[in-house]
């Protein structure tokens, strides 16, 4: 099974503690079929279930649709709970607008250390 | 370079202010706290504009909805409460009861209906199994009594709860139900009097030899027993003639046009009408022909023009016409004489029936035969006390062909 998988606008990694990683590149702009890519990338990483990190620091922004799409793709039924990871002024507006618009259905939050985000998302593992 | 930034900011909000939703902030490189906003901007604009097409589509759907709803062909209302009170009704259900739509709300459904216990009854149990009632229920408001057939679906609330009801016209229905009636009663006789007439033809045929033989004897008396036979084989003859042409095989089938049994029922119509009857004869040169028997043809018309005549003792108006309409030919007869009760319409066309003291009950089953063999119909409309109208549709080959 290979343990990452490189996109257009960034790649999607299986970590040794079973956390998905999704890491975008820098000054992307995220449509609908970047986020197909990457689900289909997590579908072929996970197993059962999954805790998905996100690296939104660097993106530049991130249409309605991509966002809706990431929030009701029905991968979300086996995800345990997703952490955004943002650094700034733009991914913390672009994460707190899919928190409070898109309404995924998993536990989602935003978080500024990688730390605290990996051992929040190893809270929810199973 | 902040104040031109926020200008723009202003700029962009002033615009989605006004609706204009497709307009967007650029981000800078900056990344800072004013493309925040600006990413903010655009995102709330994508979720406006999304919004805005949907509620237009969701407008549309609802429109069409509305008009599906208004302009079906079924009769739609709403009913709640005990006493299953209209509180809403389509276009449809106000047009063909002759009222406007107003005029229905708050009124009873089942009060609306012939048989009202019955009605409830049934609304009650449409609405509960499921299904459409079997019984045709007849709604009176003034007008023409309504026929119509009923579902019902319940909607909210409990037993009592709102019900959606939809009502059908029936009386396309019924008039084929009725038309069915009389085809198999017309197929009926037509087997029985060909049987008959084919035995009775026979045996005339035998008398008709034996009175000839006979007349050859000289004696006085039995010359005068040889004319009453004459007369009863005579009598005979004739009958077996009318059974015969009930029936389907004994027909011989032209091309005609059917002007010429119109106009000649015209001239007999004006020497026989007494003078307090005006007859008028509204025919067109010629008329595309019809495939029927033509003095089978002649003979109907005939009898609908002494119908007519007979139906105005004290005088009135008799009108004979023929023409073409939707490749049909109509040939229509017409009076302002006593009319039929519903009773004697009902039996109108059954062949024997008649409320003339010297009628054979022939004359209309004839007409209905012909129509029926020529692939026509036949109509009639009448009111007691105000006259009637029989009119015969007949197919020409064009139109039969292209049915």
């Amino acid at each position: 099974m290979p343990e990452t998988v490189e996109l257009q606008k960034g790649h999607v990694h299986r970590c040794d503690d079973g956390i998905i990683e999704v890491i975008w590149n820098d000054d992307v702009c995220v449509e609908v079929v970047d986020i197909e890519e990457v689900l289909a990338a997590e579908v072929s990483l996970m197993g059962e279930r999954a805790t998905v990190l996100v690296d939104a620091r660097r993106v530049r922004t991130m249409s309605r649709a991509a966002q809706r799409l990431t929030a009701e793709h029905p991968v979300s039924e086996r995800t345990d709970a997703v952490a955004i990871l943002v650094d700034g002024p733009v991914s913390r507006m672009l994460g707190n607008f899919f928190l409070s618009i898109s309404r995924p259905r998993y536990p989602t939050r935003l978080f500024a250390d990688p730390t605290e985000a990996r051992a929040w998302l190893r809270s929810h593992c199973g | 370079m902040a104040d031109e930034r926020l200008g723009l900011l202003q700029a962009v909000l002033l615009q989605l202010a006004s609706q204009d939703y497709d307009v967007r902030v650029p981000v800078t490189d900056a990344r800072d706290e004013l493309d925040a906003i600006g990413v903010g901007i655009n995102l709330l604009a994508e979720e406006l504009g999304h919004e805005r097409s949907g509620r237009a589509r969701a407008q549309a759907l609802l429109s069409d909805a509305v008009e599906a709803y208004e302009g079906a062909p079924a009769m739609f209302c709403s009913v709640e409460g005990p006493e299953r009170i209209i509180v809403k009704c389509n276009r449809t259900m106000a047009a063909l009861l002759g009222v406007p739509g107003d005029a229905l709300l708050g009124r009873s459904l089942p009060s609306l209906a012939m048989a009202p216990t019955k009605m409830f009854a049934a609304l009650e149990h449409v609405a509960t199994h499921g299904g459409q009632a079997s019984e045709v229920f007849w709604l009176h408001l003034g007008g023409d009594p309504l026929p119509v057939r009923l579902a019902a679906v319940r909607v909210s609330g409990g037993l009592l709860g709102r019900l959606q009801v939809v009502l059908r016209d029936a009386r396309a229905d019924l008039r084929a139900e009725e038309h069915e009636r009389e085809r198999q009663k017309m197929r009926a006789l037509a087997e029985l009097s060909g049987g008959v007439a084919h035995d009775l033809n026979n045996l005339l045929a035998v008398m008709t030899m034996v009175s000839s033989a006979a007349r050859d004897v000289d004696q006085e008396e039995l010359h005068e027993l040889l004319e009453d036979l004459d007369a009863a084989v005579r009598g005979g003859t004739n009958l077996a003639q009318r059974l015969l042409a009930v029936s389907v095989e004994s027909m011989e089938r032209l091309l005609v046009d059917p002007t010429c049994a119109v106009r000649t029922a015209g001239r007999l119509a004006r020497r026989a009408a007494s003078p307090t009857v005006a007859v008028s004869v509204l025919v067109p040169d010629s008329l595309p022909a019809v495939s029927v028997d033509p003095s089978e043809l002649e003979r109907v018309v005939l009898n609908l023009v002494t119908n007519g005549l007979e139906a105005m003792p004290h005088g009135g108006s008799l009108s004979i016409e023929a023409d073409l309409v939707d490749g049909l030919v109509r040939v229509r007869v017409s009076d302002t004489g006593v009319g039929m009760d519903p009773a004697t319409r009902v039996r109108a066309v059954d062949p024997l029936f008649t409320t003339r003291p010297h009628g054979n009950g022939f004359g209309l089953a004839l007409a209905f035969s012909l129509c029926e063999r020529a692939g026509g119909a036949l109509e009639i409309q009448t009111a007691e006390g105000e006259g009637t109208t029989v009119e015969l549709r007949l197919p020409t080959p064009s139109r039969r062909g292209a049915a």
